[in-house]
């Protein structure tokens, strides 16, 4: 009986439902656009960081330490726990290695007797942040015996920096306005509905129905308003990705990027907002359902 | 021991006692609301109505026979007076309260008030929903009340594709399924041919004979005087041949031949 009551309200007002399934859905679809650019990003970032994987602090000592003096200050970089795998490169080893990459031209000119000890040591890069590292890093360069550090902080995250940190920001703000978009459309088209069936809800009311026998029914139209608005607004977000950017990839995204449809955890995400928003919606038609029956 | 709420008088199905409604037109100046106009739809009214009776209530329009079954059923509240029906102070109770109220009684609409997505047999039973009636037992019921009104055909049809007669047998269908001990009427035959408008008063009689109390709201006097029984006539918002409630128990001023 509720189902074909909730059918009758929602062929009550055919092109208002469509106009606000679609306006809901183009919503959804902005936002989720924007959950899709925010998690490509993403992976972008992580491949990178995957590439480089634990990247290495290079500490260059100076040559003329004795071997106490060295094995001493190794000691002191391997006692920090932000460190894993400390290895000591020797000066000549760090020659052959600048005459690879430079050429002979420029380790004849420097001259081998300056080169540099040279320690390496891996960070582990997901137990400190960009602020401690900096702290850290001043200290480091004044241990004695230490000519420079190698800056390492473009590859540690911050709370303030990561592409995920400032998109989240950015998508709360998003979120809770397309929340209120699509909260503010189904209520307005709820309140059409109930407009339209008024003489029939109040005749429920009359007869002694509880407010919430009234309201189940509004519930559950925005709810299926939400659902359908959220699945077309995946379907469009599909097409986009999959079928649209493709054909115009050379000209809007770098060569060999492939953009990824949302994740199933942002799917089903947006598919929850899309009706817990026009559920909300329904929350404004309240206060017509709360007030004393009427004949209608 | 009468509980609060509760008539000390719950042998009436309807009971009124001195009942004013005024309605107030308003306007806000400088900032204080302002009456602007009022009109005085029911003046003094008392009456009292036993279980198993049958009334009519009669009057012109605009007399105040709507609002008076409006403030019985508890869906407009009285200036002054008190108010009980089935027992329960009505102008004491709280919307909730109300709604349970009305559960208890049959109502019956001069434009029907059926629900038009709905067949005839979900119509019927939409009250039984609200009393949260098993499954088995509202097919049960409506199986006998739709034999009552001889509509065992159209029990599938939707209500649109009904006449006015068969509309009003369903709207007195669903007013009647829950065996309440009172219904009340407001203009039933407004919209029907005679021949059908005195078919539907004869549903009702046979129900007075079951020991439910009617209360039928009507501006045709023809029905009246060939159907008989108590009449109060509402003039200009007063009862006034029933100034106490001893008079009204041969206000029979039509005496017409009793089915």
């Amino acid at each position: 009986m509720i189902a074909k009551i909730l059918v009758r309200h929602l062929q009550a007002r055919p092109l208002s439902s469509a106009l606000t399934i679609l306006a809901v859905s183009a919503a959804l679809t902005l936002l989720g656009s924007f959950w899709t650019i925010t998690e490509n990003l993403e992976k972008v970032r992580m491949s990178q960081t995957k590439a480089g994987e634990s990247p290495s602090i290079t500490f260059f000592v100076d040559p003329s330490l004795s071997a106490d003096e060295v094995a001493k200050l190794q000691s002191n970089i391997s006692s920090r726990s932000y460190f894993v795998g400390i290895e000591t490169i020797k000066p000549e080893e760090a020659g052959a290695e600048l005459e690879k990459q430079f050429g002979k031209a420029l380790t004849d000119a420097l001259g081998s007797e300056t080169f540099p000890l040279m320690i390496k040591a891996k960070l582990q890069s997901n137990t400190i942040n960009t602020n401690e590292w900096n702290v850290q890093m001043n200290e480091l360069r004044s241990l004695p015996g230490v000519l420079d550090v190698d800056d390492g902080s473009d590859v540690l995250p911050s709370a303030k920096t990561s592409i995920s940190s400032k998109a989240f920001s950015w998508s709360t703000i998003f979120l809770v306005a397309v929340l209120m978009v699509v909260s503010l459309l189904v209520s307005h088209l709820i309140r059409l509905i109930f407009e339209s069936n008024r003489g029939e809800l109040e005749t429920l009311k009359v007869l002694g129905a509880s407010k919430s026998w009234v309201f189940f029914p509004l519930v559950v139209e925005s709810a299926i308003i939400g659902f359908v608005a959220s699945a077309l607004a995946l379907g469009t977000l599909f097409w986009i990705v999959k079928g649209v950017l493709p054909q115009y990839s050379e000209i809007l995204l770098p060569s060999g990027t492939q953009l990824e449809t949302l994740s199933m955890s942002s799917n089903l995400g947006l598919l929850a907002l899309g009706v817990l928003a026009a559920m909300l919606g329904a929350l404004f038609t309240w206060p017509l359902v709360n007030k004393p029956a009427t004949e209608g | 021991m009468v509980s609060a709420g509760q008539s000390a008088f719950s042998h009436f199905s309807i009971e009124l006692k001195d009942v004013d409604r005024e309605f107030r037109a308003t306007n806000k100046v400088g900032g204080k609301e302002q009456v602007t106009d009022s009109v005085q739809a029911l003046s003094r009214v008392s009456l009292r109505i036993q279980q198993g009776e049958f009334v009519f209530l009669t009057g012109q329009s605009g007399a105040g026979k709507s609002t008076l079954l409006k403030i019985v059923l508890g869906l407009d509240t009285p200036t002054a007076g008190e108010v009980f029906t089935l027992g329960q102070a009505v102008h004491k109770l709280s919307e909730a309260q109300r709604r349970e109220l009305r559960r208890e009684i049959g109502i019956v609409y001069q434009d029907y008030k059926l629900l038009p997505s709905l067949s005839v047999r979900e119509n019927i039973e939409v009250p039984l929903h609200l009393q949260n009636i098993n499954s088995k037992e509202r097919a049960r019921r409506v199986d006998e009340i739709l034999e009552t009104i001889q509509l065992q055909n159209h029990a599938k049809h939707n209500v649109q594709t009904l006449s006015g007669g068969e509309k009003q047998r369903v709207a007195l269908a669903r007013a009647l399924v829950l065996c309440p001990s009172l219904i009340i009427a407001d203009e039933p035959t407004g919209n029907l041919d005679p021949q059908t408008a005195r078919s539907i008063v004869r549903l009702l009689r046979e129900i007075k004979g079951k020991g439910t109390t009617v209360l039928l709201a009507t501006h045709d006097m023809g029905l009246v005087r060939d159907f008989g029984g108590r009449v109060l006539e509402l003039i200009s918002g007063t009862l006034p041949a029933n100034k106490n409630h001893k008079a009204y128990k041969v206000p029979r001023f039509w005496s017409g031949a009793e089915l």
